[in-house]
């Protein structure tokens, strides 16, 4: 008894009379479905000729952005049972090749293009290129309104360091009045302007963090995926700091253009 | 009303540079939310006119799938069309059965989509049926290929795949060249009579097709013969127009979201702008306001002269922002239709008047919230204080 | 009697310091009155010309109009008063700089909603009053300051006042330009307009037919 014990503790797991799948988590929690639920699947919606499969398991996919939005149900089951289930013998949709050294992946590409037909031969970097074709389209979008909004944010920038000079209209009549030099007083513009534009791109640096934060929270929960959909990157800040630096000096030296000819006593009498 | 008004308006060009700066700033943002709105929008209404310009109110596909979503097939859809145009409501069925073959045209040999229907399901105009072993291409097709009608071309079916020299090719005449509406830019399809299509890939017994679409006598039926398709029917799935949007809309829902953060966003920051620059402008003529106030004029003329101010930069900005915005979404359609996979037809940003009028109202009221504080701060001015205040 | 001030005190916190601007004066101001109050810079003269404009309220003491006491009157209803009863000049004339001198006149007839051609008459009038027809559709940086001054002057006259008050209206102005202010005062008076002035100007001050000095928040 001892030994016949130790053999059925030694039979594999799979041993079961379903053949087994994996599902995937979108799925099982449509379904409410766990691992080691026995599931019915059909080729068709009316349920003829369904079969009963284990289900061994539950995965989680990958953060493939393409596949994200689709939310698809998946089913992951050996070939020979799907064929069985589906009566289609001998049929795939993907024939993976690994090229024997020093193959040329192009040539034998076009070589299989022109001769069978039934499939269309690509070289990984090909697919890669195709598969990722809509991810691409929304990266140039999001390029596209990353510059508007770098665009309306320079005129705020710009408009805004301008109008606080010229609030100070009257303290640079005085300045002038009580003898400090045209060159001191730009220089304090152009430090002001720099530095106030500075500090406003670290704020915005913040703020962008704590959005990026939010927009990633949001969309992670709304697709269950562990995808990152917005990041300040170091590069993002150092490009977002320079540009308002450059604003900063070019707001500054605007308006010290505008006021050079500040017609004091004007300024101080009215 | 008046008055105030005049006040707003003859404020707002004392320092026209200065206001033109302001207004460009928030006309670009401006811009954005229009953009933002037209997207929000934009797929739903694209799909529903191209949709709606084929005809047919409700459309059938394997169960649980959208129409040519996947390859999975209807089989048996003479017996289905029989019995669906035999419920009084339904005018007639049609069919659409779609897949992939290999052709050969001029020595060349390329993949292509085939389509299988009665003429009549895929354009809008009324066409002769084509003749017996005859197809028609659609225009990239003809264009790339250089393929013209009258000229023959060799078609494979694949079943298997194998090498092409060891099957048939079937040889059809190139009849006429047409347009569908549902074509991706750059695609290439060929279009059959149903039945011949069905024979040709050898499964003219299994009678399989893509999609049925129905066309009914009363269009505000659709709802409840859907319903009725969805239980007689277990093998499909009965969408209407507008559950079809539905179900695309959700799988482009990550445009939608974005625009309304985007949105969003934009109309913070317009806010923040007209907040900012009404707020400045009233503090920069206090002693103006309380002269005002001391010479007469209420505090509800001043108030609303002030509100007119945010207003006004508003409404100036959503002037330009508009047309900016105009342009801009002409732009970011473009990149976003260079996706494969799209309807030719299909747009991202659709110019309908209704989206301009809610960007419009809700620019306008940003407007009226940003002037609200310094508005009431106009009104609640303690005169006597502000005048000595200025004096000094 | 139109204006009366009665025992009033106004006293401001600056820097958390109690400061008592005006200690207890009073004043019966009748029709036909021109009176001018002088006095070192800072004594509370303009707080007292503000208290008499219905434009602030005393700490303690009462300001009466007609013999109605106005403190308890709410601003919607002391704001009307002030539109077509009292008029006011100020030193800094306070033109709205984008507003022509015919248009600045017109703003308070504007706010009681007179019709356009009746504006527009009784701004002809207003500007012939003070000499300036032919500057009409200048704006004020066009003007001087006498000229800016005179416009201001036409404001206040629009709504046919019965009181009118001046803070410092010279303050800003040359002497010939205020011997032209001073005259058009005694103008107005002659003409039945009562006005109280508040002036450092000795010929403005001496132009009034009554003077009153204060110091430190009380008449001498």
């Amino acid at each position: 008894m001892k030994w016949i014990a130790i053999l059925l503790l030694l039979l594999p797991v799979s041993a079961y009379s379903q053949p087994e799948i994996l599902i995937n988590r979108l799925l099982a929690d449509r379904l409410s479905i766990r691992a080691g639920d026995v599931v019915e699947i059909a080729p068709t919606g009316d349920m003829k000729n369904a079969e009963q499969f284990r289900v061994a398991g539950i995965y989680e996919e990958k953060a493939d952005p393409y596949q994200v939005p689709l939310r698809h149900s998946q089913i992951k089951m050996h070939l020979t049972d799907l064929e069985s289930l589906m009566g289609r013998y001998d049929q795939v949709d993907l024939i993976s090749l690994q090229l024997a050294k020093n193959t040329d992946a192009r040539k034998l590409v076009a070589r299989l293009n022109a001769e069978a037909i039934g499939f269309t031969a690509y070289s990984a970097n090909e697919l890669a290129s195709r598969t990722s074709a809509t991810f691409e389209v929304v990266s140039r979008f999001h390029k596209a309104i990353a510059f508007i909004t770098m665009v309306a944010g320079a005129i705020f920038i710009f408009a805004l360091i301008v109008l606080r000079v010229e609030d100070q209209r009257k303290n640079l009549a005085i300045l002038t009045i009580t003898g400090i030099s045209k060159r001191t007083i730009l220089q304090s513009l152009l430090l002001e302007s720099t530095l106030f534009a500075f500090l406003a791109s670290l704020m915005g640096a913040v703020i962008g963090q704590i959005a990026a934060a939010i927009v990633n929270a949001y969309y992670q929960h709304y697709y269950a995926t562990t995808l990152i959909f917005a990041q300040v990157s170091g590069h993002i800040l150092i490009q977002a700091m320079s540009i308002s630096f450059f604003l900063g000096i070019a707001a500054g030296t605007f308006s010290w253009i505008r006021l050079r000819h500040l017609p004091v006593l004007e300024e101080l009498g009215r | 009303m008046k008055f105030p008004l005049y006040l707003a308006l003859r404020n707002l060009l004392r320092h026209p540079g200065r206001n033109l700066l302001y207004i460009l700033g928030v006309s670009i943002t401006a811009a954005l939310l229009l953009d933002m709105t037209l997207l929000s929008g934009g797929i739903r209404v694209s799909l529903q006119r191209v949709l709606k310009q084929m005809g047919y109110e409700i459309r059938l596909s394997p169960r649980g799938t959208l129409p040519f979503e996947t390859d999975a097939q209807i089989n048996g859809f003479s017996t289905i069309q029989s019995r669906v145009e035999n419920m009084p409501e339904v005018d007639h069925v049609d069919a659409l059965l779609g897949t992939t073959i290999a052709v050969n045209a001029k020595g060349q040999t390329f993949t292509s989509f085939a389509l299988g229907a009665k003429m009549q399901s895929l354009i809008s105009e009324r066409i002769a049926p084509l003749p017996a072993r005859s197809v028609a291409i659609n225009q990239y097709l003809a264009k790339a290929k250089d393929i013209h009608p009258g000229q023959h071309i060799q078609i494979w079916f694949p079943g298997n795949a194998q090498a092409l020299d060891t099957i048939e090719p079937q040889i059809v005449r190139v009849d006429r060249v047409l347009s569908f509406e549902l074509d991706a830019e750059g695609q290439y399809t060929i279009f059959f009579p149903l039945q011949m299509l069905q024979e040709l890939m050898g499964q003219r017994q299994q009678d399989p097709v893509s999609v049925i679409m129905v066309k009914l006598k009363d269009s505000t039926a659709a709802p409840r013969i859907n319903e009725q398709l969805n239980k007689e029917f277990p093998q499909i799935t009965a969408y209407t127009i507008s559950s079809v949007i539905d179900a695309v809309d959700k799988q482009l829902s990550y445009f939608k979201q974005f625009a309304y953060i985007l949105g969003g966003i934009s109309l913070a920051v317009t806010f923040v702008l007209v907040f900012i620059i009404t707020t400045i402008s009233f503090h920069d003529r206090l002693g103006e306001i309380a002269l005002l106030r001391a010479i007469g004029l209420s505090n509800r003329t001043l108030f609303i002269t002030i509100l007119f101010e945010g207003i006004l930069t508003s409404l100036a900005s959503a002037v330009f922002g508009f047309i900016l915005g105009r342009f801009v979404a002409d732009w970011l359609d473009w990149i976003l239709k260079s996706a494969p996979g799209l309807p030719e037809n299909f747009s991202f940003f659709v110019m309908e008047p209704s989206s301009f009028i809610r960007a419009g109202i809700v620019l306008l009221a940003t407007g009226f919230f940003a002037g609200l504080y310094p508005a009431s701060a106009a009104a609640r001015l303690p005169v006597a204080e502000t005048l000595r205040e200025e004096i000094l | 009697m139109i204006v009366e001030a009665r025992n009033v005190e106004k006293v401001y916190h600056q820097m958390e310091r109690p400061v008592a601007a005006l200690r207890g004066i009073s004043l019966q101001v009748q029709k036909g009155d021109y009176i001018a109050i002088v006095g070192p810079s800072g004594c509370g003269k303009s707080t007292f010309l503000h208290l008499l404009g219905i434009l602030d309220t005393p700490t303690s003491g009462e300001v009466f109009w007609h013999d109605q006491p106005v403190d308890s009157w709410k601003e919607q209803r002391r704001t009307r008063l002030r539109l077509e009863k009292i008029g006011f000049v100020f030193q800094r004339f306070y033109l709205l700089p984008m507003l022509t001198a015919e248009e600045n006149v017109e703003l308070p007839l504007r706010e009681m909603n007179v019709p356009t051609s009746e504006r527009r008459t009784r701004v002809r009038e207003l500007l012939a009053y003070v000499n300036l027809a032919d500057r009409a559709n200048h704006l004020p940086s066009q003007l001087s300051g006498g000229e800016m001054q005179r416009i201001a002057i036409a404001r206040a006259l629009a709504n046919k006042p019965e009181f009118l008050l001046a803070d410092e209206p010279t303050g800003e102005l040359d002497a010939a330009t205020g011997t032209e202010v001073a005259d058009l005062f005694r103008r107005f008076n002659d003409d039945g307009l009562t006005l109280v002035v508040v002036t450092h100007n000795a010929e403005l001050a001496s132009s009034a037919k009554k003077m009153l000095r204060m110091k430190d928040g009380k008449w001498e």
